[in-house]
């Protein structure tokens, strides 16, 4: 069955659409001069065209299709009736200057994050100018100047980091690529590195609940890559990059428009990371030697009411850390403590719509998505090999009733099957090969309320019924309410499930000489989220000044808590007996004091706590607090830019310390990253700094002198494990326009 | 051993940013002359005008009024002038015409 609904997926992309007419046309303004770069589409269609340099224009005109909706910043945008409007050919159509147009300056800067203020949901799109601000080697590196987002190491010899969010882990997070499953299970460890930067268009990180459309597991969040898109994407880009760690790495994507249907974009990313560090003397690597090569392809088609794409990628990574000999002194070569990973991935994705009334913008939608993950590892004499398969589908349907009143349904299905081989040595099971198969199909409903923009509800609900935990509902909602044109308030509240796999999810744990203890079969979670967002936008001086406060709050139901608390040599996993909540409170603020020059402060409070074994305590290793101030500049003629980044980190708990092997908190501690990059007509050439004060968490890695020993542990982990990280990189840019 | 390298990226930062032309003490004379450009009139004509205007040799300034349709260039005067400013706009398919002080009245903003 699997394997039909695989084909057909598959298939769907190639049926043929009956041929339809083109309509050709221009654009101009009031005194007929020609308008370059205005978006000529077909209304709630994704059939779009863009006016060229004589402002003319050349769309695919199905005959059910009407209204022409024109837009065009600089001018108000305008709806044509082509019927009634047009009797001549080729069309011309005249758009008016805009008058809210008091001044724009070409060199004022756009924000490289924004929060949309249209958005219901509370999401920050990252794009790629604020991207471009740090080194941004891959989707893990991405978050150095967003408050929100916390990425850390898991231990000291793998290499593996994890997101927080909301000051809890990154398994609670849904990630996505272009909306669908991404990083999850297998590759939750490692898959931050998985998406090379050079590679996105941007990023959206929506905090709290989100949609139900995506599923059910966004429990503190989603954070969705959008890839470059073939159609509107340069033709050509190249970015060389290398550190005085070691590390050089290339990456290049390219786009081509094959015809007026079809375009297709190819990326390559190639990293190396072979040189060795061991700048703590501890006689282990600061960080792995990795090296990674990851392939893309996506197509995108377009035909009539029809609009396809599909993206295939490959990667392989091989990751070694530990001892070496080089670091060791006079260990025996087969004595030293050494980890290794093979990671070969395959994933697509190929999603379909078909707009049916584009009156009343009906559509339906297939979304076919599927990854193979094969992992082999060990850490020490601890071997962990695994495979992981995922499909999911989704069909959507949506249909706006009134301007007011929209609603979207659809079904969905998802299948895990992992299985996994590992040594009886360190864990308590019965088995040595398992396999876990889960299989979700589920349905959801979702109406929207929309009264002119300003007052928006959102209320959703799905059904779901997993193979292991049978049915469970998940319902969510949203309210966005403008209480003046400078004040937004957004409140949200909903639930989230996930199921938590353990080895997959936490095998970074057997970087140390803890056993695995699961004594919970029930590997099902479920949190509820609460969410208030209070968004200013007040005029000062001339320019706005943007502030952003909100709170989350999550309170788990149903929890796997991981506990390294209880027992320093044992890692135990059981189900939550008594509370266990994340609460955040963030305040914001960005204001460009002057051209060019932006400033974000950011301030952030979460007290995080779970019980352990009866006692309600602090979630280790999580900051207290954190502090973000950003500045960029860039010069008038943006042939120069500067960007410093301080992050100042709270203090925290350390898991229960036995024998004083390590102290009960840490303290907070400051980094800092620092980049110059001038601009050519071209290229540019970028010089910065990562963690530019040096700062290291001392002896990351604890009994580091006797790995074989009971006490060695590399998980306790809880700021940076490198030092000051110098880079440098080239970017080429074939630019479209 | 840090200390040095510290004090070597210092180094290196501090020379990007005394090179940078805009904090350089530029004693050469400079002029700023307003061209009222009448095919820009988006924002992707704004970037092609930035991509390639900003690139003209003596130029070290320009602001742009979607609105008005006008682009301020500031040039050193002793690597550009109006002329060579004015071919540079052609070239671009964005012809531009100078807009003068002494005759505000008459210029094309005026006669919208």
């Amino acid at each position: 069955m699997i394997r039909f609904i695989l084909f057909a997926g598959l298939l769907l992309p190639f049926i043929p659409v009956r041929a339809e007419e083109w309509l050709k046309g221009n654009v101009t303004d009031k005194k007929g001069y020609p308008v370059t770069g205005a978006t000529v589409h077909w209304k709630n269609t994704p059939i779009i065209s863009i006016t060229d340099e004589n402002g003319a224009f050349s769309i695919l005109s199905p005959d059910t299709l009407k209204i022409l909706h024109i837009t065009c910043p600089g001018f108000i945008e305008k709806e044509i009736d082509t019927e009634e409007d047009f009797r001549q050919v080729p069309f011309n159509i005249q758009l008016e200057a805009s008058f809210e147009l008091d001044e724009v300056v070409i060199s004022e800067r756009k924000p490289g994050t924004l929060i949309p203020r249209t958005s219901l949901l509370h999401t920050q799109r990252i794009s790629s100018d604020e991207l471009i601000r740090a080194a941004c080697c891959n989707l893990g590196e991405s978050f150095e100047t967003n408050p929100s987002v916390d990425v850390s190491y898991s231990d000291a010899v793998t290499g593996a980091r994890q997101i927080r969010l909301l000051g809890l882990a990154g398994t609670y997070v849904q990630m996505l690529s272009e909306n669908s499953p991404s990083v999850r299970g297998l590759a939750a460890p490692y898959g931050l590195d998985y998406i090379p930067g050079p590679w996105m268009e941007s990023i959206q990180v929506s905090k709290g609940t989100s949609s139900v459309k995506n599923g059910y597991e966004a429990i503190t969040g989603q954070i969705n890559v959008e890839y470059k898109k073939p159609p509107v994407a340069d033709p050509f880009s190249a970015n060389v990059f290398v550190a005085d760690n070691g590390r050089y790495e290339l990456n290049t994507d390219g786009a081509l428009l094959i015809n007026d249907k079809l375009s297709s974009g190819l990326f390559l990313h190639y990293s190396n990371e072979m040189a060795e560090h061991d700048n703590n003397d501890d006689g282990f690597m600061d960080t792995p030697l990795k090296h990674q090569f990851n392939i893309m392809n996506r197509w995108h088609y377009i035909q009539g009411k029809f609009i396809s794409q599909t993206y295939l990628s490959f990667l392989n990574e091989k990751r070694y850390g530990g001892q070496t000999t080089r670091h060791s002194g006079n260990i025996h070569p087969d004595e030293l403590y050494e980890t290794f990973l093979k990671t070969n991935r395959f994933q697509f994705t190929t999603k379909n719509g078909y707009i049916t009334r584009p009156e009343i913008n009906e559509s339906i939608a297939l979304i076919t998505s599927g990854s193979y993950h094969d992992n082999d590892s060990y850490f020490g004499h601890r071997i962990y090999n695994a495979r992981q398969k995922n499909l999911y589908l989704s069909v959507m349907y949506e249909r706006e009733f009134t301007k007011t009143h929209h609603i979207s349904t659809g079904i969905s299905f998802n299948y895990d099957g992992i299985r996994q081989e590992y040594q009886q040595s360190y864990i308590t099971s019965v088995s040595n090969d398992e396999k876990i198969n889960e299989s979700t199909p589920g349905l959801y409903t979702q109406y929207t309320f929309n009264k002119d923009d300003r007052f928006i509800i959102l209320a959703g609900i799905r059904a779901d019924y997993n193979s292991q935990y049978d049915l469970f509902v998940t319902p969510r909602l949203h309210v966005k309410y403008n209480l003046a044109d400078w004040a937004h308030l957004r409140a949200s509240a909903g639930k989230g499930f996930r199921t938590t796999y353990i080895l997959p999810e936490y095998n970074y744990y057997l970087a140390s000489n803890r056993r695995f203890e699961i004594l919970t079969d029930k590997m099902q979670e479920e949190a509820w989220n609460y969410g208030i967002n209070l968004s200013f936008y007040i005029p000062v001086a001339d320019r706005e000044l943007t502030i952003q406060t909100e709170w989350y709050y999550t309170d788990f139901k149903k929890q796997v808590v991981a506990d390294v608390d209880s027992d320093p040599h044992k890692v135990l996993f059981y189900e939550l007996n008594g509370s266990s909540y994340s609460s955040n409170m963030q305040i914001e603020a960005i204001y460009p004091f002057f051209r060019g020059f932006t400033l974000t402060a950011a301030y952030r409070l979460t007290d995080s706590k779970t019980t352990y074994e009866g006692n309600l305590k602090k979630k280790p290793l999580v900051n207290d607090y954190k502090g973000l101030v950003t500045a960029s500049y860039q010069t008038p003629l943006k042939k120069w830019q500067f960007d410093l980044t301080g992050q100042f980190n709270g203090g925290g708990r350390m898991p229960n310390p036995h024998d004083n092997l390590w102290k009960d908190t840490f303290r907070p501690y400051t980094v800092v990253h620092a980049q110059v990059t001038k601009f050519f007509r071209t290229w540019s050439v970028y010089l910065g700094s990562e963690n530019l004060l040096d700062f290291r968490q001392k002896n990351p890695i604890i009994a580091s002198e006797n790995p074989w020993g009971e006490d060695f542990d590399a998980t306790m982990v809880w700021g940076p494990v490198h030092g000051r990280k110098l880079y440098m990189g080239i970017r080429y840019n074939l630019s479209r326009i | 051993m840090k200390t040095v390298k510290l004090i070597r990226i210092i180094s290196i930062v501090c020379c990007m940013f005394v090179t940078v032309p805009g904090f350089a003490q530029d004693k050469k004379k400079k002029e700023t002359i307003k061209f009222y450009v009448e095919g820009m009139s988006c924002v992707n004509c704004q970037a092609k005008i930035e991509k390639n205007i900003a690139w003209e040799k003596g130029v070290t300034d320009m602001k742009c009024n979607l609105k008005d349709k006008t682009v301020e260039v500031t040039y050193n005067t002793d690597k550009t002038n109006t002329e060579k400013l004015t071919t540079a706009f052609e070239k671009i398919g964005m012809p531009a015409k100078e807009v003068k002080k002494e005759k505000q009245t008459e210029n094309p903003i005026d006669k919208k």
